[in-house]
């Protein structure tokens, strides 16, 4: 069976509804961080399909952008979840309201 | 492109993300999110993207997964919470994501997508369009600026006030 750029993209789709799923169900600050990771790397596939199939150069050099965002993002989260830990003493995003009404 | 390659990394990678988002442990969790890029990277091979592939197991492994496993050493819980998430809202997000899933896979699988033959994409091509006005130099450009300001803000953020 030949697999063509749809079976590429499917696999994107389901990865990153995979990742949301654990965006919105986790309580640890650092899970919701590894499943940020897994949209992103959703995205990724799915351009450098792109670039395979639709023989777009532009697809992978983004990609390789996505990289460079993502890795700086997940950096600033780590920093705040430490942050968040050293004044609560938890990581439970659950618990971090002080500032809602 | 052979399908006997395609379908277990697929399924590798689908089953380490469902590890991931799902395995009450989060070291164990982050064990599964580099299953899951290495896997990636493998996908990469697959489509001919080999500077990438390296790219995603030098920064995503390498760098993303390590700073991710230092962030869970240095946040250690006793206990998992994890288990206290009522039933109701791992259905209603389960829903949502289905919906989005069949949503995405059927705008997908509607498209007629005009394939074109594939001229490999070399490291200097990649190089000269990042450096090219007409192509990708601002991005390039803003993204250094980028990853300056996350270096410094991330350390500012995470400073230690020493008393």
């Amino acid at each position: 069976m030949e697999v063509g750029l749809n079976h590429f993209l499917t696999l994107s789709v389901l990865l990153f509804a995979i990742g949301l799923y654990g965006v919105l169900t986790r309580r640890n600050a650092v899970a919701i961080l590894m499943s940020l990771e897994l949209m992103f790397n959703a995205a990724n596939i799915s351009l450098v399909a792109f670039t395979r199939f639709l023989n777009l150069p532009a697809g992978q050099v983004f990609a390789l952008f996505v990289v460079a965002v993502a890795g700086a993002e997940a950096t600033i989260g780590v920093a705040i979840v430490l942050s968040l830990y050293r004044n609560f003493r938890h990581i439970n995003v659950e618990e971090v309201d002080l500032l809602k009404w | 492109m052979s399908a006997y390659f395609f379908w277990p990394i697929a399924v590798f990678v689908l089953l380490s993300a469902i590890a991931v988002v799902r395995h009450p442990n989060i070291f164990h969790a982050g064990l599964s999110l580099v299953a899951t890029f290495g896997g990636v990277a493998a996908l990469y091979v697959m489509l001919e993207a080999h500077f990438l592939a390296a790219v995603q197991v030098l920064v995503y492994v390498g760098a993303i997964a390590v700073i991710l496993m230092f962030a869970v050493m240095l946040t250690q819980h006793l206990a998992s919470r994890e288990a206290d998430v009522p039933l109701s809202r791992h259905a209603t997000s389960f829903l949502i994501c289905a919906i989005l899933a069949a949503f995405g896979i059927s705008v997908v699988n509607a498209q007629t997508w005009s394939v074109k033959p594939f001229t490999y994409l070399e490291v200097k091509q990649i190089g000269h369009l990042f450096l090219d006005r007409n192509g990708f130099l601002l991005p390039f450009e803003l993204v250094a600026v980028l990853l300056l300001v996350a270096l410094v803000g991330a350390v500012l953020v995470a400073w230690k006030e020493s008393d």
